[in-house]
């Protein structure tokens, strides 16, 4: 099973990070979808079918936040799987984060880390994975 | 280092160059470095119990190596992915900055890293920094200054 991913970064560099990443990750990929903001990300919720979003809490026009928020009151999105990647560290934010049902990577993160969560929120195991399911060239740290 | 301020701005600094840039920054600069001069800036504001500005400038080693190295690419960089990467790198390292500072739960606003001018930032009249760390990293250098609003201190 292919998965659509969609990325939620004000930065384009680390939407090119991330995806790269991606592709080295042995996770089967479909689609992947790129959003500056919240209410770009919103605008491809509604045209595409997406498993997982990986989301940057601090951007211009709409946060993090408040995507998750809208997210999580939209009948069709409510169930989305979600994955923050964010500099907070404030453990009553992510807390809440959390409470909406989202998992967290602390940047920066690595590799490895952010494989390991998005294998986990997937669901997909390591027999499933396409490729030899470890990063190549792993070693440096993103 | 000079203040916890500053301990914990490297520290930062260090943290994002190694990990998002795979960079290795020294704490001491060579000839070399000494002498390389900055040529981009960004500037971030934070604001919550103590508030203020974290101002990044590079040297034009950095401002091309950060991006190749984040991107993994060989050859030139475009400019826009060049200052995208450095605010990127001000913005991964002032998040990880501030709770070193307060030591706290506090959550702060940071806002969007916009590009500064080096010369307003340096000039003899402009406002001196609270704090301010100075990276060597390969052939260039990664100036960091703190500004903390007076009112908030």
């Amino acid at each position: 099973m292919a998965f659509n991913l969609l990325i939620v970064d004000d930065s384009s560099v680390m939407r090119s990070m991330i995806i790269r990443i991606l592709h080295l990750s042995g996770l089967p990929l479909g689609e992947l979808h790129e959003a500056a903001n919240g209410r770009e990300a919103l605008a491809v919720l509604e045209k595409n079918w997406i498993d997982l979003a990986l989301v940057d809490l601090n951007m211009p026009v709409m946060s993090g936040e408040e995507l998750i928020d809208r997210v999580r009151t939209d009948p069709a999105n409510k169930n989305l799987a979600i994955l923050v990647v964010s500099t907070e560290t404030s453990v009553t934010r992510i807390d809440k984060l959390k409470g909406q049902g989202v998992g967290f990577v602390h940047k920066p993160f690595t590799p490895e880390m952010l494989r390991t969560k998005i294998l986990e929120m997937t669901g997909v195991s390591d027999a499933e994975q396409t490729g030899s399911g470890t990063l190549q060239g792993s070693g440096p740290d993103f | 280092m000079q203040n916890k301020q500053e301990a914990e701005l490297y520290k930062a600094a260090v943290l994002t160059f190694e990990d998002l840039c795979l960079t290795l920054p020294t704490e001491s600069l060579d000839d070399q470095q000494q002498n390389a001069v900055p040529v981009a800036a960004v500037g971030l504001a934070f604001k919550g119990s103590w508030s203020g500005k974290l101002v990044v400038m590079v040297s034009a080693e950095l401002l091309s190596l950060l991006p190749s190295n984040m991107l993994a690419m060989d050859g030139p960089v475009a400019k826009r992915d060049q200052f995208d990467a450095l605010r990127e790198v001000a913005n991964v390292i002032c998040g990880n900055m501030l709770p070193g500072v307060t030591r706290s739960d506090e959550a702060f606003i940071i806002s969007p890293p916009e590009i500064v001018n080096i010369g307003e930032t340096l000039a003899p009249t402009a406002p001196k920094p609270s704090a301010e760390v100075h990276i060597g990293i390969e052939r260039g250098r990664a100036d960091l200054l703190l500004f903390i609003d007076k009112a908030s201190a």
